[in-house]
C-alpha cells in the first residue's frame, strides 16, 4: 500500500471530515446562543450579553461549566447503559452531515474533481433516515436506565411519539425522492435545477408535512414533550453535567440537519437563486461554489430561523393531541401527497 | 474482505448468544439490535447498501423500538425470579442438528453460475464464445453501473413481484389478527 492509496481510502476522507465537523461544531453551539438572543428579543428581553461582545463567548462558557460539573450515576440506574445512552443521542445527527452534498464539485486546474461532500453515496437520503431511526434509543435507553419511574414515564411518551411522526416524515421525504428519481442529494438538487422550480411547490403537502414531523422528531416546541422542561418530567431527569448537555447538542445537532435536508430538499440546495448555475459554473467554477455554500448556508438559516420563531410563538400540546396530529392527519395527508405527487410525475413532470 | 466477513460472523453470533443467554429482557434486547446492525453491516459488505439501509431502518429502528417498548411494559422482577426450564433444550438441538445438515448439504452440492470476468474473456477458445462473454460482461457493466436502490426496485417489480406482493398480504392477514386480538369488543 503506497502513499496515495492510503490518501485516497483514509486521508482525504479524514479531512473532508475534519473540515466538516469544525463549522458543524461550531453551528450547533452558536445556534445555543443564536435562540436565546433571538427567543429574547421576541420576549422584548436582552439574552446573554454578558460574556464576550455581544455574548458570543457564551455557549463557550457554558460548555466549560458543563464539563467541570460533577457526573452523577443514579444508585439505583445501570450504570454502563446510563452511560452509553446519550452516545446514541447526539451521534446520528452528527454521521447525518457526511452525505449532504455542499456545492458543485471544484475542478482543479489538473482535471482533478473535488466534491463538496464527505460521502456521496446512492443511498443518500436513506441513509440519514436509518440512522436518524437509531437516535430513539437514547432517550429509550436514558429512561430505562435512570432506575427511577418519570424518566421511564418520559421516554415511553418520547418513544411513541417519535415512532408516530417518523412515518409521516419518511412518507414526506419519499415524494421528494420519486419526484427527483434517486436518494442520493447531489440528484435531487440537479434535479431542481433542471425542473426550474423548487420542489417547495410541486411538493407542498410534502413540505408542509417534512415541516412539522422535523419539529416532532427533533423533540422541540411545540412537540417537546420528551423534556416538558417547565412542567413535566422528562427521560433526562437523572442527568447532569454533560451527558446532559450531550443531549442538547444532540437537539441543536439535529435541528441543524434538518434544517440542511429541508434545504437540499425543497429549496434547491445549493442552487444560487434567479442565477443560472450551469451558465455561471462554466464560466466561473470556484465563484459558483463558493456562492453556492453561501446561498445554502443562508436557506438553511431560514429553516432554522422558523424552528425558533414557532418556539417563540406557540404552546405546547397535549399528548393526546400530539398523537392525534401524528397519526390521524399527517399520516393520511402524507399518504394522499404521495399519490398526487406519483401522479404529476406520471402527467407532467416527465 | 474474507477477514471482515469472519469477524463480522463471529460478532453476529455472540450478539444471537447474548439474546439468547442474557437473563435481563433488556440485555437481550440490545445484543438483538446489535446483531442487526452487524447483519446491516454484512449487507454493505457484499455491496447491498439498499438492503443494508433497509435493514438498519426497519429491524432496529423500527420493530427494535416496539421490541423494547414492550420489554419496558414487562414485569422485570417476575421474570428474574422465574426458574428458568431446559425440557425444550434437547429437541431443540436435534432439530437444529437436522437443519444444519440439510443446509450444509444444499450449499455443498448447489452449483455456482461462473462469473464472466476479464480472464475467461481472454481465454475464450472460439469467437462466438468470446463474443457471448463480451455481452455479459457489458451487462454485468451496466448493472453494476446502475444505482443499487434503482437494481433492487427493478428486481422487486419484475423477478419478484408475485412473492413481494405474497408477503404483503401475509402482513395485512397479520395486522388484521393484531387489530382483532387487541380490540376490546368483536
Amino acid at each position: 500500500m503506497d502513499f496515495a492509496t492510503i490518501m485516497q481510502y483514509a486521508g482525504w476522507p479524514l479531512i473532508k471530515i475534519v473540515i466538516l465537523l469544525i463549522p458543524v461544531f461550531t453551528v450547533v453551539a452558536y445556534m445555543v446562543w443564536f435562540e436565546r438572543r433571538l427567543l429574547a428579543f421576541f420576549q422584548s428581553r436582552l439574552g446573554p450579553n454578558r460574556v464576550g461582545p455581544l455574548g458570543l463567548i457564551q455557549p463557550i462558557a457554558d460548555g466549560l461549566k458543563l464539563f467541570l460539573k460533577e457526573d452523577l450515576v443514579p444508585m439505583n440506574s445501570r450504570p454502563f447503559l446510563f452511560k452509553i445512552a446519550p452516545i446514541f443521542a447526539f451521534f446520528p445527527a452528527f454521521v447525518g452531515f457526511a452525505i449532504v452534498s455542499w456545492a458543485l464539485p471544484w475542478v482543479t486546474p489538473s482535471g482533478k474533481v473535488h466534491p463538496f461532500v464527505v460521502a456521496d453515496v446512492d443511498l443518500g437520503i436513506l441513509f440519514v433516515l436509518a440512522l436518524s431511526s437509531l437516535s430513539i434509543f437514547g432517550i429509550i435507553l436514558a429512561g430505562w436506565s435512570s432506575g427511577s419511574k418519570y424518566p421511564l414515564f418520559g421516554s415511553l411518551r418520547s418513544a411513541s411519539q417519535m415512532l408516530a411522526y417518523e412515518v409521516p416524515m419518511t412518507l414526506s421525504v419519499v415524494a421528494v425522492v420519486l419526484l427527483a428519481g434517486s436518494f442520493r442529494l447531489s440528484d435531487i438538487v440537479a434535479a431542481q435545477e433542471k425542473l426550474g422550480w423548487y420542489y417547495l411547490f410541486p411538493g407542498i403537502l410534502a413540505f408542509g408535512v417534512y415541516l412539522v414531523s422535523a419539529v416532532a422528531e427533533s423533540n422541540r416546541v411545540p412537540f417537546d414533550l420528551p423534556e416538558g422542561e417547565s412542567e413535566i418530567i422528562g427521560f433526562h431527569t437523572e442527568y447532569s453535567g454533560m451527558r446532559f448537555a450531550w443531549y442538547f447538542v444532540g437537539e441543536y445537532a439535529n435541528v441543524t440537519l434538518i434544517s440542511v435536508l429541508g434545504t437540499t430538499m425543497f429549496l434547491g440546495g445549493y442552487d444560487i437563486p434567479f442565477v443560472n448555475d450551469a451558465a455561471l459554473y462554466a464560466a466561473h467554477p470556484e465563484l459558483t461554489s463558493v456562492l453556492g455554500v453561501c446561498a445554502f448556508a443562508a436557506k438553511a438559516a431560514l429553516f432554522a430561523v422558523f424552528f425558533i420563531w414557532i418556539r417563540a410563538t406557540w404552546p405546547r400540546y397535549r399528548y393526546d393531541q400530539l398523537l392525534k396530529i401524528g397519526w390521524i392527519v399527517l399520516l393520511p395527508i402524507a399518504l394522499a401527497n404521495l399519490v398526487l405527487v406519483a401522479l404529476l410525475k406520471l402527467w407532467l413532470l416527465r | 474482505m474474507a477477514i471482515l466477513w469472519v469477524l463480522l460472523a463471529i460478532f453476529i453470533a455472540a450478539c444471537a448468544l447474548g439474546v439468547v443467554l442474557s437473563r435481563s429482557p433488556i440485555t437481550s434486547a440490545l445484543s438483538l439490535l446489535i446483531g442487526f446492525v452487524g447483519v446491516g453491516v454484512l449487507y454493505l459488505c457484499l455491496k447491498a447498501e439498499f438492503v443494508a439501509a433497509v435493514q438498519v431502518l426497519v429491524y432496529a429502528g423500527g420493530i427494535m423500538v416496539l421490541y423494547v417498548i414492550g420489554v419496558m411494559f414487562t414485569d422485570s422482577e417476575a421474570l428474574r425470579l422465574n426458574r428458568q426450564t431446559h425440557m425444550q433444550a434437547w429437541p431443540a438441538f436435534f432439530i437444529i442438528l437436522v437443519l444444519f445438515a440439510w443446509m450444509g448439504h444444499k450449499l455443498y452440492h448447489a452449483e455456482y453460475k461462473a462469473v464472466p470476468s476479464a480472464v475467461t474473456v481472454a481465454v475464450a477458445a472460439t469467437p462466438e464464445e468470446e463474443a457471448k462473454t463480451r455481452l455479459a460482461l457489458e451487462a454485468k457493466a451496466a448493472l453494476a453501473h446502475d444505482t443499487n436502490p434503482r437494481q433492487v426496485s427493478v428486481a422487486l417489480f419484475s423477478d419478484f413481484l408475485y412473492p413481494f406482493e405474497a408477503a404483503s398480504v401475509l402482513l395485512a392477514v397479520a395486522v388484521l389478527g393484531g387489530i382483532f386480538l387487541a380490540k376490546k369488543e368483536v
